[in-house]
């Protein structure tokens, strides 16, 4: 089973992206994180292969953590999952390290899609 | 203080429709009906200490404030009461959460929030790609108050001279009785940069296909 990391810092989105991953059978969530901060260190402690990533946290910038993490050489694919939806803060994230931007609200349904074809690209 | 001409005023209506349109499906998501908005009340100058921003009555109305951060500067209000509240959180939570106590106090307020986060950002998102400004909101902050606290609270924190355009709106479904109301404050970058905007006719007949 692919390892998932959930970087929110809503309790209502941590648990409900959390439930969704958990009830398709086919991710492990190894942790949550509800700031930058955590995010970093959960990241490089727990190596997940995923990371889904809030882009707007109490203390950072969701772009500015995968920089981060990107500078540290963390390979996990990180779908950004933000209700921030302008063209050029996708475009931004994505030439950042972003591997995918899924813009709040979703369903179900597309959050196990779109996770599906990271976790495609890491066999 | 400038106010808008004519084709300045039909520019800042429409992008702010073109904002609350999307509002309206966001919600619409989350109460799984549809919610459209009704009609916009607008203006430019400074808001007498007077003026409510409410018509809703009670000691437990949800109010929940998302600074607008970046290029332009203001700050939103989505107004619940606590029917309202309560409606939103037994449609958008799961039946698990709802039916677990404990989860459903820990939930309670975190719906709320997100909910916020994700309607004021729609709006955002809209006046960022159509006005070209590099904006995003905050994170959300929920306030539980009496009408009168909620009326001072707005006044006393956001009516600085800062504040100068006013927009407000109330959200409505056609099935419940479910009418949020929606206030939003900017200072006169808003203004500047819908001044700007309005100058190049490209622009306009871009808005006038989103309207």
């Amino acid at each position: 089973m692919k390892k998932v990391l959930i970087v929110d810092d809503s309790l209502f989105m941590r648990q409900s992206i959390k439930s969704t991953l958990i009830n398709s059978g086919k991710y492990l969530v190894v942790g949550e994180a509800a700031t930058g901060d955590q995010g970093i260190e959960l990241s490089l402690d727990l190596q997940p292969d995923i990371i889904t990533m809030d882009n707007i946290l109490p203390d950072m910038l969701g772009i500015d953590i995968i920089k981060e993490l990107r500078k540290e050489e963390v390979s996990a694919k990180i779908i950004m999952v933000s209700a921030v939806g302008q063209e050029n803060i996708i475009q931004e994230c994505r030439a950042s390290g972003a591997d995918d931007y899924l813009v709040k609200p979703f369903s179900n349904e597309s959050l196990i899609e779109r996770i599906d074809k990271l976790a495609l690209d890491l066999n | 203080m400038e106010n808008l001409n004519t084709k300045e005023l039909f520019a800042a209506k429409s992008i702010i429709n073109q904002g609350l349109s999307k509002a309206a499906e966001s919600l619409s998501f989350f109460m799984k009906e549809e919610i459209h908005f009704n009609e916009l009340s607008f203006s430019i100058n400074k808001i007498d200490k007077g003026i409510d921003f409410t018509s809703k009555f009670g000691t437990n109305i949800h109010l929940l404030i998302t600074n607008v951060i970046g290029e332009l500067k203001g700050v939103c209000c989505l107004i619940f009461s606590e029917e309202e509240a309560d409606k939103l959180r037994h449609t958008a939570l799961p039946k698990e959460i709802i039916e677990n106590p404990a989860l459903m106090a820990e939930m309670s307020d975190a719906i709320m929030l997100e909910v916020d986060n994700i309607i004021s950002a729609s709006v955002i998102t809209q006046f960022s790609n159509i006005l070209n400004h590099k904006i995003y909101g905050g994170v959300p902050e929920l306030k539980k108050l009496s009408t009168e606290e909620l009326n001072d609270y707005i006044h006393s924190n956001f009516m600085q001279d800062l504040y100068i355009i006013n927009f407000k709106t109330q959200f409505a479904s056609s099935q419940i009785n479910f009418n949020p109301e929606f206030v939003w404050l900017f200072d006169n970058t808003f203004m500047n940069s819908v001044k700007s905007f309005a100058l190049d006719n490209a622009n306009m007949s871009k808005l006038e296909v989103y309207a």
